[in-house]
């Protein structure tokens, strides 16, 4: 096995998932699921994992949805999806095919493409296709659908925020209807950044509270050394404690699959030899390597998109504060620090806050959790980074000691 | 050349395998792992996606080309995988003319006519339906295979492809794990370094580096030995050749297409020869070098302009202002431009500098730029082809077969000889320094060969003689130092040089017969008087340093150097005022130079003013916020002002700068030690540790954290193993001792400190030390001689006079006990211990009048005016004098305070007790003393206290001059008075078996004590590992 940074991985080759992926199968044996995580946790490996080995009582189909910019684009995916599953069951998408027929009035036969007619009609094809696949198999069914955030803003920046809302809408209207039924949606944005734009634009129903989040942490720590250690091995470095060097990056990495193969690509690149030593320097040199390899940038490039010019001082503010503890900070010492770190004038968050509002502050925090910057210890209600490997990249580059 | 080899300059992908093999230098890891890569991606379902990034030429296509060939000759992999290899010239616009093209590639590497009617058919489709029916046929074609995509210039086909088309390419991927890709671009472009962007963070990226010197030499090498060149190949190891090699390396910038073009001219001979070539070469790269421009935008063209008019390297300051844009512009233009490979970056400082990475595109420009001028083109080529002696030489043959004026050309040549720049000879100084300072001596030999060919200065000669020398070739060194002699400078640079050279070689007094040499030449080179000064601070004769500097600054009065380093001499000379004016006067001049604050600063710590080198320390931070240097030296600064705190901040700033530096974890953790944060301060000694394992100064102090921790047997190994590194660090064996008393092994303890004194005879800390050990041992006799010894080199050591006082006292010759601590009061008369050790003796003597004023004093001295053990023997003398109401009340209120704060640590021992033995021997007086001692001592519930003294005083019953009938009536009163209260049990079982001990040395009465109870008496006993 070689190190593969932001590459494909094999379904057999995936490590550590195997509890999760349990806990997901049999979530969505009553329910639909949205898979969330930081980015690189390896959602989409997980997801095609569980394709790959889908047990035999259950139908998966996965589908990445980046690109798609029309509601009838993605019904084509769907459709082709499903068809290909009944053709090979000798069946036919029955309803599909009138439907079509009677949109374009000539019979279609091995059709690849949806006609341009159907264009105003995704949402019947789409519910068709879905009944027809209901009827001709007892199989549980699940959809698999990567990216769909970003389909989803797609979709909204193209033709509107209604049309979004209206594919997330008809989904769930589907998932309700059809009882062996199941979707996973999965994205590199949150979810819930798109579903906050759509009722910002005035839409307020909420289309996923019949899904269960369910989020990707990073490997466990026994899961990560294994994973260092199988790399080690594949790219045949010279490693004379493989224990502990498989521990220290482990430790380095946050136990964050994308980052253990980019140290162990970049152990390779250096000269064949793994030692702690040389990790640790990986590691640092990542904190500031101008050409940003390991993509850490986007975790203050984002900021001002996720969270708007209004919060974002905020947001600055919380996490230099929260970078620099040494212990996780309750509640009310953050609140403290930023009377210190804002000015009212500076944006109405900030006026807010400093006058008292602690649920803005709350939500805030809320949000933050939800994108990975940190965690809250739920016994002791105190805050810290999610992960130290950000935490420390983060120091560095906001100069705070 | 050889008949068929064709070395293509711009397109390695029509180079044969066997070619591209054989002219591969430096990237042989990578390749080998790419197609690595690759065989995992064709055989396993992991498929790996690569980029690789540089500037053109720089051999992203020759990489890819010949990995390309090695895929190929893998056999077990050809029926798994098709091959589609999209080349720099293809054009793509949209998703579907992507998908369009690699089935054209497809279709015609592989012959797949089905396939090139399927594709003809797209074209009747709409775009939308053909986009679905090409991902079709493609991923038909495939099947069940791997598709490698080699994809060059990925930049501009995701250009092509825009936004749309890439989220399409990517969930194309994603959908259909067939691809593995190996892409090629000029810089990380926004598609692939875009957080927005679908490719971000997709690709494994592999940033290639221009070719060092030692790969253009290979690269060369090769090349001649693939084209059968024995001449060529044969040049190239020569000095000469390496020399020309390196012309072409500072005209290349590492690019391997330029040493590929000029590997053609490295064997011309004569001008002749050479200028046809090199003109039509400068020609041939001219198109090469516009193409490269084209990719810019106007204002970066506008920048890389401006580098080409100018031979040197430019701040982003002065590039902002001549391009009449803001800093901040200018910088990221020119990060944009380094990152694409047309400029280089130096610090210096704070500022950044830039310059053209390659001198040919420069002269290439030159000859866009001066058609018909050529010149002046030639010329620039020259100067950097040819070594002055060379060209000098060649300049008399040249009988000029080109259409060039002949008597131009050499007016030209003859200018140029006279130009002392030349950058070749600038590198390998570069070169052979860096060599140096890595002890790497074999390079700096070949560079100084180098440069004794060529240049063939005295000063090259030399350093070719000293790094013989290294390796012991004395014969050769001494050839080469005639040499050196025989080319004696006649120049002030070349004895400067020479001296220079001396210098680092450490050969003093001749580098100062080079400078004087110099002077001799011109007494108004300023440089001269400088160097000069270094050779004569080595020296030690700070006099004529001095003198020096003083003249170089009578011949340059604004010289900031001269001023600053005059100090180092004065310093010598113990002259620190004048010293500190000097950095004064350095600082008027230059007040920016962040040096000179941090070197005053030092003086000013030298001189223990802390305060004002702190100001100092502070003002260099300033001006360089990132000299680790000033950060480290600032931390002794506050902890000598005891300002913990902030020394940490200090070390963790520099620590931040360099976190590698071993001294500063060290200073981190003594810090940390001093603020009582033990646990830390042990991890910042390992982390020491890590960086160093084999610095002894780690382990040996971090025994300090250990010890206040109580770990002794820790600290015992930490010394141990700083004695393993360094057995003759006379220190480690003193502090060795500690741990061992702690534990009580006083014998290991002994001989600790014996090897620390044959280390260091005159160390009287140690002498001191070794005496309390023997004191604790009950060896007064010999403890005294051994405070004697350090009292011998050190008559005023005051804690070497207060262990004789104390022996003395043990030994019952109290009369020179009080002596002594006369003695010390005049040395040191503010101590209250002394007060209180001479109340102690004059008591015991019977004055206790005398004995209460001197208690008296001591309490004014200690910090809250309460001391226990001096206020607890106070009360005894008041008694003693038969102020027997006052002195009990005085008792009681000093054990009430006792008892409300817990205890106070006093390690076991109780004064008032084992003093009591030794100040009388009449047993009413201790009946007296002893009944209230216990009422008082019970009342406030500190019993046990009393107890524990009374187990401390054991020691005492060994002082010779206390008979066994006084030892006996001491245990007697005890037994008698004590016996009821079961807090004394023990301690009086202990008194009574020590007593019957002292009489008769029998161990069968200790073992009739508990063994708990036992191995307690037994050290009181002097028995060390009975």
């Amino acid at each position: 096995m070689k190190a593969n940074p932001g590459g494909e991985i094999a379904p057999e080759q995936v490590i550590g998932r195997d509890r999760l992926i349990q806990r997901l199968w049999e979530t969505l044996d009553s329910q639909s699921v949205v898979l969330v995580a930081e980015r690189r946790i390896g959602k989409s490996c997980i997801n095609k994992k569980m394709v790959a080995e889908t047990p035999d009582n259950l139908l998966t189909v996965y589908r990445d949805v980046e690109g798609i910019t029309k509601p009838i684009d993605f019904v084509e995916r769907v459709y082709r999806d499903v068809s290909e599953y009944l053709n090979v069951l000798k069946r036919t998408t029955g309803r599909v095919s009138a439907l079509l027929k009677q949109l374009s009035g000539s019979e279609i036969g091995g059709l690849v493409k949806f006609p341009e007619a159907a264009g105003a009609h995704w949402k019947p094809l789409l519910e068709n296709t879905l009944e027809d696949l209901a009827e001709h198999q007892d199989h549980l069914v699940v959809l698999f659908w990567d990216e769909l955030p970003s389909m989803l803003k797609s979709i909204a920046d193209n033709s509107g925020e209604s049309l979004a809302m209206e594919i997330l809408d008809t989904l769930r209207g589907l998932r309700q209807m059809h009882g062996r039924l199941r979707m996973v949606y999965s994205g590199s944005i949150g979810l819930h950044h798109v579903t906050a734009a759509l009722r910002e634009a005035g839409h307020g129903n909420d289309a996923t509270n019949d899904m269960r989040i369910i989020e990707v942490p990073e490997l466990a720590f026994e899961d990560a050394c294994f994973l260092a250690e199988e790399l080690i091995n594949g790219e045949q470095l010279q490693c004379e404690d493989r224990k502990g060097t498989s521990e220290t990056i482990a430790r380095a990495t946050d136990c964050i699959p994308y980052y253990i193969h980019w140290v162990v690509a970049d152990l390779k690149d250096r000269g064949n030899v793994a030692d702690s030593k040389l990790v640790e320097q990986i590691v640092a040199e990542a904190m500031v390597d101008h050409q940003d390899s390991w993509h850490l940038q986007h975790y203050r490039e984002r900021l001002k998109e996720y969270y708007g010019e209004d919060h974002l001082l905020v947001v600055l503010a919380l996490l230099d504060e929260l970078a620099v503890a040494t212990s996780p900070v309750k509640f009310d010492q953050l609140n403290s620090c930023l009377a210190t770190a804002l000015h009212p004038d500076q944006s109405k968050s900030a006026e807010k806050i400093l006058g008292g509002d602690k649920e803005l502050l709350r939500q805030i925090l809320m949000l933050l959790q939800r994108d990975h910057y940190i965690r809250l210890q739920p016994n002791k209600g105190t805050y810290s980074f999610r992960f130290p490997l950000i935490q420390r990249w983060w120091c560095v580059h906001r100069s705070l000691s | 050349m050889t008949e068929g080899f064709y070395l293509s300059r711009f397109t390695p992908s029509l180079l044969s395998p066997e070619t591209l093999e054989a002219i591969f230098v430096q990237r042989e890891k990578l390749a080998t792992r790419l197609v690595e890569l690759i065989r995992e991606s064709v055989l396993t379902g992991s498929k790996h996606y690569s980029l690789l990034v540089g500037p053109r030429g720089i051999g992203k296509t020759h990489i890819v080309s010949l990995v390309y060939y090695r895929v190929l000759s893998e056999a077990d992999l050809q029926d798994r995988m098709r091959i589609a290899w999209l080349r720099e010239e293809e054009c793509v616009v949209s998703f579907l003319d992507f998908l369009q093209t690699i089935l054209g590639v497809l279709q015609e590497e592989y012959q797949d006519e089905p396939l090139r009617h399927a594709c003809e058919e797209l074209l009747r489709l709409s775009i939308e339906e053909a986009e679905s029916r090409a991902e079709e046929l493609l991923l038909q074609t495939v099947g069940n295979r791997t598709l490698l995509l080699i994809a060059e210039n990925l930049d501009e086909i995701f250009q092509g492809l825009g936004k749309q088309g890439q989220e399409k390419l990517r969930a194309f991927i994603q959908n259909h794990p067939i691809f593995t890709i190996l892409a090629t671009s000029q810089s990380l472009f926004g598609g692939v370094s875009v957080r927005t962007s679908p490719f971000y963070g997709f690709f494994e990226t592999h940033c290639l580096q221009g070719l060092s010197f030692e790969d253009a030499v290979a690269m060369m090498a090769k090349i001649a030995r693939h084209q059968n060149n024995e001449e060529l190949a044969r040049l190239i190891q020569t000095p000469q050749g390496r020399f020309r090699v390196r012309a072409v390396h500072h005209l290349a910038g590492g690019n391997p297409r330029v040493y590929v073009i000029f590997s053609q001219l490295v064997t011309c001979e004569s001008l002749d020869e050479l200028i046809e070539p090199v003109l039509r070469t400068l020609d041939d790269l001219t198109p090469y070098y516009q193409d490269r421009m084209h990719h810019l935008s106007p204002q970066q063209k506008k920048i890389v302009d401006y580098f080409c008019q100018r031979r040197y390297a430019v701040s982003v300051r002065k590039i902002a202002e001549h391009n009449r844009v803001t800093h901040q512009t200018a910088s990221n233009q020119l990060k944009k431009l380094r990152d694409m490979g047309y400029v280089c970056s130096y610090q210096v400082g704070r500022e950044s500098y830039y310059e053209l990475r390659e001198p040919l595109m420069r002269i290439s420009r030159d000859a866009k730029k001066f058609r018909g001028k050529s010149i002046r083109l030639l010329v620039a080529f020259l100067r950097n082809w040819y070594s002055h002696a060379e060209l000098t030489d060649r300049l008399v043959l040249l009988k000029s077969k080109t259409d060039l004026h002949r008597k131009d050309l050499q007016r030209a040549i003859k200018t140029l000889v006279q130009e002392p720049d030349d950058p070749r000879l600038a590198a390998c100084l570069r070169d052979y320094k860096k060599s140096l300072n890595t002890e790497d001596f074999a390079s700096a030999l070949e560079v100084a060969e180098e440069m004794a060919e060529t240049r063939g200065y005295a000063s090259d000669w030399m350093k070719r003689a000293i790094c013989l020398r290294k390796f012991d070739r004395e014969d050769e060194a001494e050839q080469s130092e005639k040499k050196a002699l025989e080319f004696e400078p006649d120049t002030v640079e070349g004895w400067q040089d020479l001296g220079s050279v001396m210098e680092d070689a450490a050969r003093h007094e001749e580098a100062l017969a080079s400078f004087d040499k110099a002077i001799e030449l011109d007494p108004k080179d300023a440089r001269s008087w400088q160097d000069r000064t270094t050779s004569l601070e080595e020296l030690k004769r700070y006099e004529e340093a001095l003198a020096s500097y003083d003249k170089a600054i009578e011949l340059n009065p604004k010289d900031a150097w001269s001023w600053r380093n005059r100090s180092t001499p004065l310093e010598g000379i113990k002259r620190y005022e004048e010293a500190l004016t000097s950095y004064d006067k350095a600082i008027e001049i230059d007040p920016r130079d962040a040096i000179i604050w941090r070197y005053k600063a030092t003086l000013l710590n030298e001189l223990e003013r802390y305060k004002e080198a702190l100001f100092s320390y502070d003002k260099a931070i300033e001006l360089d916020p990132n000299d680790v240097f000033t950060w480290q030296n600032r931390v002794y600064t506050l902890s000598q002002l005891n300002h913990y705190e902030e020394a940490l901040t200090s070390c963790d700033k520099a620590i931040e700068l360099d976190p590698k530096a071993v001294l500063i974890w060290q200073q981190h953790a003594y810090i940390l030690s001093k603020l009582n944060r033990y646990e830390e301060a042990l991890v910042s000694y390992d982390k020491a540790i890590k960086l160093d394992p084999k610095d002894a100064m780690s382990w040996r102090n971090r025994t300090d954290p250990l010890e206040q921790l109580l770990r002794y047997e820790e600290a015992l190994e930490s010394y141990d193993k700083a004695i393993e590194l360094d057995p003759r660090d006379a220190l480690s064996w003193r502090n060795r001792a500690i741990p061992l008393e702690k534990l009580q092994r006083y014998e290991e303890a002994l001989v600790s400190y014996n090897k620390a004194i044959e280390l260091d005879p005159s160390d009287i800390i140690a002498w001191e030390l070794r005496a309390w050990c023997l004191d604790k041992m009950g060896r007064f006799e010999e403890a005294l001689t051994s405070v004697d010894k350090a009292l011998d080199i050190q008559p005023d050591y005051l804690d070497g006079l207060t262990c004789r006082t104390i022996i003395l006292y043990r030994l019952g010759r109290r009369e020179e006990s009080l002596a002594m601590l006369e003695r010390q009061l005049k040395l040191d008369v503010d101590n209250k211990c002394v007060w209180s050790n001479r109340a102690v003796a004059l008591s015991s003597l019977g004055r206790h009048e005398e004995a209460l004023a001197s208690f008296d004093q001591s309490l004014k001295l200690a910090s809250v005016g309460f001391d226990f053990h001096i206020c607890s023997n106070r009360a005894v003398v008041l008694a003693m004098l038969g102020r027997w109401d006052e002195g009990v009340n005085v008792l009681d209120e000093t054990l009430r305070r006792f008892a409300e704060e817990g205890g106070i640590d006093t390690d076991g021992e109780m004064a008032i007790v084992h003093n009591m033995l030794i100040r009388t021997q009449e047993v009413t007086t201790w009946q007296r003393h002893i009944v209230i001692w216990i009422e008082l001592f019970s009342r406030h519930g500190v019993l046990s206290a009393l107890g524990q003294g009374l187990v401390r005083s054991i020691p005492t019953l060994n002082i010779s001059w206390i008979s066994d009938d006084v030892a006996r009536a001491w245990r007697d009163v005890w037994q008698e008075l004590g016996r009821e209260h079961s807090e004394l049990e023990i301690p009086l079982r202990l008194l009574d078996a020590a007593v019957q001990y002292r009489e008769k040395p029998d161990m069968r009465i200790l073992l009739g004590v508990p063994i708990e109870e036992r191995e307690l008496l037994k050290p009181l006993l002097g028995l060390i590992g009975a």
